[in-house]
């Protein structure tokens, strides 16, 4: 029962972030456990769970960490941006002021999270059109200049909810991996592992073993 | 009647708050008016009072918060609020008006949980770790090799006063939130009423020994102990309200008596539940605030042997403590933070607390005690033991009798309980093996 026991080759530590009522709790619910709850209770504090999934034959488990989307409790949550990878910037498509206040959130995890984690902002709530106050276009604008991704989705109907977890987590293993290639190859080789000449496979592979072990 | 301004101002039901808005509030009022809408349309949804689409008591429940935003302007709407609110205003039976009373009295012992600098909340939590650390070294020990110091998991529990524990997650029922928050609510006149009580009986018993008579001890004591156990007693009955209030005024009645029977009531005691002074730059908590912790550590204890076992990390820890429904086991939680209480309270061990360092704390218990000091090396298998040994959760000591004055009984030492590891851990004042002994 415990996540020891479950393998995986690397576990990366996600938060997700914005005003309250955006329905970082559901995009939770319905990645890790396919449920959505409309009526699920305000998150005091910070909340977390886990789910695995597979990037090119790796197994890369994903601990997601749900926050208290007031400033009031900023304090505490804020500590749990440590050792995070990767941000889920969540804002409500019918309700502006929650976009608005992308940019306080992005000035937030400046100044507590890792400056080289992974953000991407969430227009949640696709499935209410007719109430749409956010266009898709002034978002995808802003994300690019803020070198953010984007993506929009419903934790309601599940529209892009798995596809927005996918992402980011390819997006971080990328990145991870590419370190970790950049790492073993110190200077000369870049080429790919199957074909890296038989003369240097057992000290590569050994470095290689050392730099899996190490938690992201 | 209370000057609901959004009664006042009502021209519609939709819109009354957001017409005052753009005149008289600023941003973040603004704001919180957002986040009250928010939290008060997924609040206790699955109850029966606020079940189902266009429920009058939702509409109810947001005015009541809104009207304690304009009543409490600096502190203003704050998540966690709206959990306070909706028990209220059922037992109010949907008079908002005395449930918006209710709430700003039970916002006097709160409120400072909901400011903006999140200080005493804070304070709060690392007052818990002081308390671990205090009673249960070893588990101290381990939360502390698993990086949750900071006890932010009891954040929750504080915040919303353990309503999201003692809820079931369908729950229809605010029975057990109600006996749970009763005992919050009174703490701190069960604590005036004892310590006068005790004053009295040392006065009259000074008196004895002058006349030398061997009369019986006072009676007035066993009636307070039978108040509490009638308490719990009721748990089964499904009139809370009326128990509530019955409650109350018994404990207004007996606090009457007492007041008038000792006329020597110190000015600065009776005024100690509401202090906040800061003694050696640390701030002293409150009777409530130290109640609730107790309450917290009571579940920590329950909990304790499962996580060791298990071995959980700090992120299993968080999960665990915030997963917990606790609904079937509020009584012995109740003794068990009652014990605690006593032990702090009556027991004269609040101090320790306030012990500018560990290495105090265990100097003055060990004052107390002799007791032996050495390593944590064998925990595990300490722990494993004591997990066959002592059942966690001993549902069969829930009929058992409390008597709250009886002196709570220190451990015996460690290394006398069974175990096989000579290790024992030094200065427990409250070891948990022994604890469920008598628990």
């Amino acid at each position: 029962m415990s996540s020891k026991d479950d393998e995986y080759d690397y576990l990366f530590k996600v938060v997700l972030i914005g005003d309250s009522g955006v329905g970082k709790s559901n995009l939770l619910s319905r990645f890790t456990r396919n449920e959505f709850n409309l009526e699920s209770k305000s998150t005091i504090g910070v909340e977390f769970a886990t789910r695995s999934i597979q990037v090119d034959n790796k197994t890369i488990k994903a601990q997601i960490w749900d926050t208290a989307g007031q400033e009031r409790y900023r304090a505490i949550t804020s500590a749990y941006y440590r050792g995070a990878v990767g941000a889920l910037l969540v804002y409500d498509i019918a309700k502006h002021l929650t976009y608005e206040n992308v940019e306080r959130w992005l000035k937030e995890l400046r100044d507590h999270a890792d400056q080289n984690i992974v953000i991407m902002l969430v227009g949640n709530k696709s499935d209410l059109r007719h109430l749409r106050a956010v266009p898709t276009d002034e978002a995808r604008a802003f994300a690019e200049r803020n070198n953010l991704s984007f993506i929009e989705t419903s934790a309601l109907d599940s529209t892009n909810v798995e596809a927005a977890f996918q992402q980011i987590l390819t997006e971080i293993y990328r990145i991870v991996s590419q370190k970790q290639i950049r790492n073993d190859n110190a200077d000369d080789q870049s080429s790919p592992d199957n074909i890296t000449p038989v003369t240097i496979l057992p000290t590569d592979n050994a470095e290689r073993k050392k730099n899996n072990c190490c938690q992201v | 009647m209370i000057g609901n301004p959004f009664c006042l101002n009502r021209k519609n039901d939709s819109c009354c708050f957001e017409s005052l808005c753009p005149d008289i509030l600023i941003y973040d009022e603004y704001i919180d008016f957002h986040h009250t809408e928010r939290d008060v349309i997924r609040c206790d949804r699955t109850h029966p009072f606020y079940h189902g689409d266009r429920n009058e008591n939702l509409e109810k429940l947001k005015e009541i918060l809104l009207t304690y935003m304009m009543y409490d302007f600096d502190t203003g709407y704050v998540q966690g609020m709206s959990d306070l609110v909706s028990p209220l205003l059922y037992v109010a039976e949907g008079d908002t008006c005395k449930a918006f009373w209710f709430f700003v009295q039970t916002m006097e012992f709160t409120n400072n949980n909901f400011e903006m600098s999140q200080l005493t909340i804070k304070h709060q939590l690392e007052m818990l770790w002081k308390l671990i650390e205090l009673t249960d070294p070893i588990f101290a020990q381990y939360l502390a090799n698993n990086d949750s110091v900071n006890c932010y998991f009891a954040f929750r529990w504080i915040v919303c006063q353990f309503k999201r524990e003692f809820m079931k997650s369908n729950s229809d029922d605010y029975q057990e939130v109600l006996l749970l928050w009763e005992s919050i609510w009174t703490c701190s006149s069960i604590k005036k009423y004892f310590k006068n009580l005790r004053r009295q009986q040392q006065q009259s018993l000074s008196e004895e020994t002058s006349k030398s008579d061997d009369q019986e001890p006072s009676t007035s004591q066993t009636n307070v102990v039978n108040l509490q156990v009638e308490d719990d007693s009721n748990i089964e009955g499904d009139c809370i309200a009326k128990a509530a209030s019955d409650l109350a005024i018994k404990i207004d009645e007996q606090c009457k008596i007492v007041d008038e029977k000792s006329e020597s009531i110190d000015s600065t005691e009776s005024q100690e539940s509401m202090t906040t002074t800061y003694s050696d730059g640390s701030r002293r908590l409150s009777d409530t605030e130290l109640y609730v912790l107790c309450i917290c550590l009571a579940i920590i204890r329950r909990e304790r042997d499962l996580i060791m076992v298990q071995r959980f990390d700090a992120t299993e820890i968080l999960k665990h403590f915030n997963t917990l429904q606790l609904t079937t086991n509020l009584k012995n939680i109740l003794i068990h933070a009652a014990n605690i209480w006593s032990w702090l309270i009556y027991d004269d061990n609040e101090k320790l607390l306030y012990a500018s360092s560990t290495r105090e704390h265990l100097s003055i218990i060990g004052d107390h005690q002799t007791r032996n000091r050495n390593s944590e090396e064998s925990q595990p298998s300490n722990i494993r033991n004591r997990n066959q040994l002592s059942p966690a959760n001993g549902e069969a000591i829930v009929d058992e009798d409390f008597d709250l004055l009886q002196d709570l009984r220190l451990p015996l030492d460690r290394s006398a309980n069974g175990s096989s590891s000579p290790a024992t851990m030094p200065n427990a004042p409250l070891a948990s093996d022994d604890y469920y002994i008598f628990s």
